[in-house]
C-alpha cells in the first residue's frame, strides 16, 4: 500500500516535473537572478559567453543612479500620466456594461431608444453639414456603420453591441497599434480628416461672429467654473456636517475645481508659482472653512467618502479642463482663424499631443475589455429584488444606480482598479515600441520601455534590473494602498 | 498511471529525435550558412552569384539562407551574446563596433590576409567602421556617401533654376525660402511641399569644424557655440521656414506606404524637391520610370555646408559570428565580396557603391546602358566617398545608439520649442558626458584607457594653443584626423620618424 502511494507520488511528480522545471527555469530563477543583478554592474558588453570580465557588486549604486537619471523620472512621470486614464477606463467599461444590460432602463424603452438614436443621427448629420463636412464616401460609411450599430443593437436586444464592444479585446495588440497609427496620421488619417473639416467650419464661424468666442464662450466657461467650485464646496460642507465625508475626501473633492483656476492662470501666461499657488490657496481656504464648521453628527474616518470623490474626479476634471480652456483660450480662436492656423494636431508627432493620443487609444481598448465582461457578470448577479424594492420606494434611475448598482459592484470595481493599476504600471511597452519609439522627446517612454532600452539597447542589464525592481515595489506599494483605502471592506 | 507516463515520455523522446534528424542541416547534406539580413532582390542575386563563384573556384557547394526574422539589431545583439546568432551578420555603421565590443564577431584579420580581403581593398574613409586597433571584423558589402538628389522637373515647374553643386548654409536657406514660398502659394498645409526631406546634424557640425566628440573621444563637444548655431539653423529650417519636415512628419508620411517608399513617392510627386539619400536611391527610383512614362531628370549636389565640405558615409558590413559552425565557408563569403561578380552586381543594381573602388570606374557603374539619363551622376558618389566622406565618430566610452537616442530627444524638444538652441546644445553635451563618466567609473580597463587619452587630449590642446601640428597617432576621432590633415594641422606618422 505504502509502496503504491510512493509510486503514485513519483508518477505525479514526473508529470508535474516539466511544468516545475519550466517555472524554475523561466520564472523563479530569473526573478532571483534579476534581484541579484540589480546590485551588480552586469553589462552585456562585458559579461557574456565571449567576455567574462569580473562582475562587480555595486550595492545600491544602480538605484542611486536611477534616482539621478532624468530619463527614469520622465518615464515614471509618463507612466503615471498614462495611469490617469484608468478611472476613465473603469467608468467607460461600467457604462458599456450598463448599456449592454440596460440595468437602469425600464421596459418599453425601445421606442424611446429608437427615437433618441434617430434624433442623434439626424442632429449629427446636420451639425456635420453645417460645419462644412462634405459627404464623401468615408463619411457615408461612418454614418451607415453607426446607424447599423444603433439599429442592430436596438433590434437584437444587445447581442450585436456585446460582440462589437468586446471586439478590441480580440484584436492583437500590435495590429491595433498599427491601425491607430494610421488613424492618427496627420495627413491621411481619418481622425484628422474629420477634424479638419469640423475645425474649418469652426474657423468660419469664428471669423463670422468673433464675439461668440471672445465674450460668450469665456463667459460660459467662467460661469461654469464658478458654479462648480461653489457647488462642490457646498456639497462637501453638507457632507462634513452630516459626517458623510472625512478630511481627506474633502481635500480631494476641493482639489479638482480649484485646480481649474490654476490652469486658467497658467494658460493666461501667469507663472507656475502664481498659478498653482493660487489653486492651492483657494483649495486650502475652502478646506479650512469647511473643517472649522461644527459637526453635529460627530467625527468621521479620515478617508470616508473618498470613493465618491474619486468618481467625481473622473467626471469633473475633464469638464473643468474644458471650461478652463474656454476661459483662457476662447478669445484666441478668431485670431487663429484669421491667421488660418486652426487645424488638427499631429497626434503622435507633437510633444503635447502624443500622450493624450495614446491615452485615447488605451481608453478605447479598455472599454471593451475583460473589465466590461466582469461588470456584465457583476450586473447579472445583483439580486433583482433589490431593484424591485427600489421601484416600490419610487427610486429614480440615478438613485437605483447610486444605492444599489454601484455598491453591489464595489468588489468588482476594486478588483478592476487593482489589476488596472498593476497593468498600468507595467504597460505601455508595445504601444511605445510600435507607435512612437518612446518619442517625441521621450514623451511616451514608459517605465517598461525604459527598462527595455536600459537592458537591450544599452546593454546595462544590472541597471535595467534595478529599474524593474523599482517598478515591482511601485506595483506592490499601490496594490497595498488600494487594499488599505479601497472601499471594498465597507461594502461587504 | 505509470504506463501513461512511460508512453508519453517515449512518444516525446521519439518526437524530439525525429525533429532533430529532420533539421535542415541533416536534410540538405551540405553546410548551411544563415545570413541575418533584410531580404530583397539584391540579396537573392548575391546568393546566386556566390554559388556560381564557388563553382568557378571549385569550392564545395553550400547553401545560404537569409534569416529575415532576426535581422533586427536588438535580436542580433541578444542572440549573439547568447550563443545562437546567424553565421553571417549584416551590420550597419556603428553596429560593427557594438557587436565587436561584445566579443561575438570573429576577428578575421588572418583570414583576410590569407584570402585577400584586407582593408586596403576598399575605401580608406570607411576603414574605421570595421577595423579596430589594427584588427579586422568583417568586410563591407557596400558603402553609401549621402548626397542630395534633385528632380529638375520640380524646380522647372515652379520657375526656379537648378540648385548649385555646392552651397553654404545661407545660400541653402535663401534658395529653400524661394522654393517653399513659390511651391506652396495656394497649397493647404496638408499638401505642403518641402525643399528637402531631412537634415543631418553631424555633417552640418563638421562643416563648421566641430565633431560630436573631442580629438580623443573622451568628451562631448556639443556645447560648443558652433553646435548652438547648427541647432538654431535646424530649428529655423524645420519649424519656422518649414523647408524640411519634422522627424515625426517624415515618419507619418512613411506610415502610409511600406518602408522608405514615402520619400521616393513624394520626390516623384514633387512634394519633396530634394532627398538626401546615397546612390541606392536608384533602386527605388528606377522602378517608377514605367509608371510615370518618362525617366527622371535627376541631378546630384552636395549638402549645404558652413565652410568645410564633407558628407556622411554609411556602410553595410558582413561580419562572421564567432560561434559559427561554418567559419571557413563564412570567410569565403567575405572573400566573395571582393570579387568582380559581386561588385558588378552592386554597380548594376543601382545600390550604393561597390566595396572595391576600382569597380566604381567600370562602365557598368558609370554608364549603365539602360539608363543613359543617369550618366554623370554615379561618379559623384564615388568621388565624394574618396574625397569628402568621413565616417561617424564612435567613442569607446558611450554607445552610438545612446547618442542617437539623446540627439533624437533633443531635436524633438528643440522642434517643439521646449528647448532653446543653447539649452539643446548644453543638454546634449551634459547627458553624453555624464554617461561617459559613469561608464568609465564602472570599468577599470576602460578607466585606464580613458586616463591615458585624457593626458593625450591635454597635450593636443596645448599643441593647438601653441599652433604646433599634432601627431596623427594622438587623434582617435576620424573627423579630426581628416580635418586636421586638410587644415595642415597634422603631423603625419611618417614625418614624426
Amino acid at each position: 500500500m505504502r509502496k503504491s502511494k510512493r509510486s503514485k507520488l513519483l508518477v505525479a511528480i514526473a508529470f508535474l516535473l516539466p511544468n516545475i522545471l519550466g517555472f524554475l527555469a523561466f520564472t523563479c530563477i530569473p526573478i532571483l537572478l534579476s534581484f541579484t543583478l540589480s546590485f551588480s554592474d552586469w553589462n552585456i558588453f562585458r559579461h557574456n559567453i565571449f567576455k567574462t570580465d569580473p562582475l562587480n557588486f555595486v550595492g545600491l549604486g544602480n538605484f542611486i543612479q536611477l534616482a539621478n537619471d532624468p530619463d527614469f523620472w520622465q518615464a515614471l512621470g509618463n507612466t503615471f500620466f498614462f495611469m490617469m486614464g484608468l478611472p476613465f477606463a473603469v467608468m467607460g467599461s461600467l457604462c458599456a456594461a450598463l448599456i449592454l444590460t440596460r440595468a437602469t432602463t425600464r421596459p418599453k424603452s425601445n421606442k424611446v431608444a429608437i427615437i433618441i438614436a434617430s434624433s442623434v443621427m439626424g442632429i449629427s448629420a446636420l451639425v456635420l453639414l453645417l460645419g462644412g463636412f462634405d459627404f464623401g464616401i468615408l463619411t457615408l460609411i461612418f454614418i451607415a456603420l453607426a446607424c447599423t450599430i444603433f439599429m442592430g443593437g436596438i433590434l437584437s436586444g444587445g447581442i450585436v453591441y456585446r460582440t462589437l464592444f468586446y471586439l478590441p479585446h480580440f484584436t492583437a495588440g500590435v495590429a491595433t497599434f498599427i491601425l491607430w497609427k494610421k488613424l492618427y496620421n496627420p495627413y491621411t488619417g481619418p481622425v484628422n480628416q474629420g477634424l479638419a473639416n469640423l475645425l474649418d467650419g469652426l474657423g468660419q464661424i469664428a471669423l463670422a461672429a468673433p464675439f461668440l468666442f471672445q465674450v460668450i464662450l469665456p463667459g460660459i466657461g467662467g460661469a461654469l467654473l464658478a458654479f462648480l467650485i461653489y457647488w462642490q464646496a457646498r456639497r462637501l460642507l453638507q457632507n462634513w456636517e452630516e459626517a458623510n465625508s472625512g478630511p481627506v475626501a474633502i481635500l480631494a473633492g476641493l482639489a479638482w475645481p480649484c485646480f481649474a483656476l490654476g490652469l486658467v492662470l497658467l494658460w493666461r501666461g501667469a507663472s507656475q508659482w502664481i498659478s498653482y499657488g493660487s489653486a492651492i490657496l483657494l483649495t486650502l481656504a475652502c478646506f479650512i472653512f469647511i473643517l472649522t464648521r461644527p459637526r453635529p453628527w460627530g467625527s468621521t474616518p479620515l478617508a470616508k467618502g473618498l470613493g465618491t470623490e474619486a468618481a467625481l474626479w473622473m467626471v469633473g476634471l475633464p469638464v473643468t479642463v474644458l471650461a478652463a480652456l474656454a476661459v483662457a483660450h476662447g478669445g484666441a480662436i478668431p485670431v487663429l482663424a484669421e491667421a488660418n492656423q486652426i487645424g488638427p494636431p499631429d497626434w503622435l508627432g507633437e510633444y503635447e499631443w502624443a500622450k493624450p493620443a495614446l491615452m485615447i487609444m488605451a481608453l478605447w481598448a479598455a472599454i471593451g475589455s475583460n473589465n466590461m465582461i466582469l461588470y456584465l457578470a457583476g450586473l447579472g448577479n445583483i439580486p433583482p429584488e433589490l431593484y424591485e424594492a427600489a421601484d416600490i420606494d419610487g427610486a429614480k434611475p440615478m438613485q437605483r444606480f447610486r444605492f444599489i448598482t454601484w455598491p453591489q459592484l464595489a468588489p468588482i470595481t476594486f478588483f478592476i482598479v487593482v489589476m488596472g493599476v498593476i497593468s498600468g504600471l507595467q504597460g505601455g511597452f508595445e504601444m511605445a515600441r510600435t507607435m512612437t519609439q518612446g518619442g517625441p522627446a521621450g514623451a511616451t517612454t514608459t517605465l517598461s520601455y525604459f527598462i527595455f532600452i536600459g537592458g537591450f539597447e544599452t546593454g546595462r542589464l544590472g541597471y535595467a534590473s534595478a529599474a524593474a525592481w523599482v517598478l515591482f515595489f511601485l506595483v506592490f506599494f499601490f496594490s497595498m494602498l488600494n487594499f488599505k483605502f479601497g472601499n471594498v471592506r465597507d461594502t461587504y | 498511471m505509470k504506463y501513461i507516463f512511460t508512453f508519453s515520455f517515449i512518444a516525446l523522446a521519439l518526437g524530439s529525435a525525429s525533429l532533430f534528424f529532420t533539421l535542415p542541416e541533416h536534410q540538405v547534406g551540405k553546410p548551411i550558412l544563415y545570413w541575418a539580413t533584410h531580404g530583397d532582390q539584391v540579396k537573392t542575386a548575391t546568393i546566386e552569384r556566390f554559388y556560381r563563384w564557388r563553382e568557378e573556384k571549385g569550392l564545395p557547394p553550400v547553401e545560404v539562407r537569409i534569416d529575415v526574422a532576426n535581422a533586427d539589431t536588438t535580436k542580433k545583439l541578444i542572440q549573439g551574446v547568447s550563443g545562437v546568432a546567424a553565421d553571417l551578420i549584416d551590420l550597419y555603421d556603428s553596429q560593427v563596433y557594438v557587436m565587436r565590443s561584445t566579443g561575438m564577431l570573429l576577428d578575421v584579420t588572418e583570414y583576410a590576409e590569407e584570402y585577400g580581403f584586407t582593408p586596403d581593398k576598399t575605401y580608406e574613409s570607411i576603414r574605421p567602421f570595421f577595423v579596430f586597433d589594427g584588427r579586422q571584423y568583417g568586410f563591407p558589402r557596400n558603402l553609401g556617401s549621402t548626397l542630395i538628389w534633385f528632380n529638375r522637373e520640380t524646380f522647372q515647374e515652379h520657375g526656379l533654376e537648378d540648385p548649385p553643386e555646392t552651397w553654404t548654409f545661407s545660400e541653402f536657406e535663401a534658395f529653400g525660402k524661394r522654393f517653399v514660398e513659390t511651391a506652396n502659394k495656394n497649397a493647404s498645409e496638408r499638401d505642403r511641399k518641402f525643399f528637402l526631406d531631412r537634415l543631418f546634424a553631424e555633417p552640418m557640425r563638421r562643416s563648421l569644424g566641430l565633431s560630436n566628440y573631442n580629438e580623443t573621444m573622451t568628451a562631448s563637444t556639443l556645447d560648443d557655440p558652433r553646435n548652438v548655431e547648427v541647432m538654431r539653423l535646424m530649428q529655423r529650417w524645420v519649424t519656422e521656414l518649414r523647408l524640411v519636415p519634422t522627424l515625426q512628419e517624415e515618419a507619418a508620411f512613411a506610415s502610409d506606404v511600406s518602408g522608405s517608399g514615402a520619400r521616393f513617392s513624394f520626390f516623384d510627386e514633387g512634394r519633396y524637391a530634394m532627398i538626401s539619400v546615397p546612390r541606392w536611391a536608384l533602386i527605388m527610383l528606377r522602378p517608377r520610370i514605367d509608371a510615370r512614362g518618362r525617366p527622371f531628370d535627376l541631378g546630384v549636389i552636395e549638402p549645404p555646408h558652413g565652410g568645410y565640405e564633407n558628407v556622411q558615409v554609411g556602410i553595410g558590413v558582413i561580419g562572421v559570428y564567432k560561434n559559427s559552425d561554418h567559419v571557413k565557408e563564412a570567410v569565403e563569403f567575405l572573400d566573395f565580396l571582393t570579387s568582380e561578380s559581386f561588385n558588378l552586381l552592386v554597380a548594376e543594381s543601382g545600390d550604393a557603391l561597390p566595396p572595391v573602388p576600382e569597380y566604381a570606374l567600370h562602365p557598368a557603374f558609370n554608364r549603365p546602358p539602360d539608363f543613359p539619363e543617369e550618366w554623370g551622376l554615379h561618379e559623384k558618389f564615388a568621388q565624394a566617398a574618396r574625397e569628402i566622406a568621413i565616417p561617424v565618430s564612435i567613442s569607446p566610452y558611450v554607445l552610438d545608439s545612446t547618442i542617437r537616442r539623446i540627439q533624437q530627444n533633443v531635436l524633438d524638444a528643440l522642434y517643439a520649442k521646449q528647448l532653446t538652441p543653447e539649452e539643446a546644445a548644453q543638454l546634449s553635451a551634459d547627458r553624453i558626458n555624464s554617461i561617459i563618466r559613469m561608464k568609465v567609473s564602472r570599468d577599470p580597463l576602460l578607466a585606464k584607457q580613458y586616463d591615458k587619452e585624457i593626458a593625450l587630449q591635454q597635450k593636443i590642446d596645448a599643441y593647438r594653443e601653441q599652433g604646433k601640428p599634432v601627431p596623427a597617432s594622438w587623434i582617435k576621432n576620424p573627423f579630426h584626423q581628416k580635418y586636421y590633415r586638410d587644415m595642415g594641422w597634422l603631423l603625419e606618422d611618417s614625418e614624426q620618424q
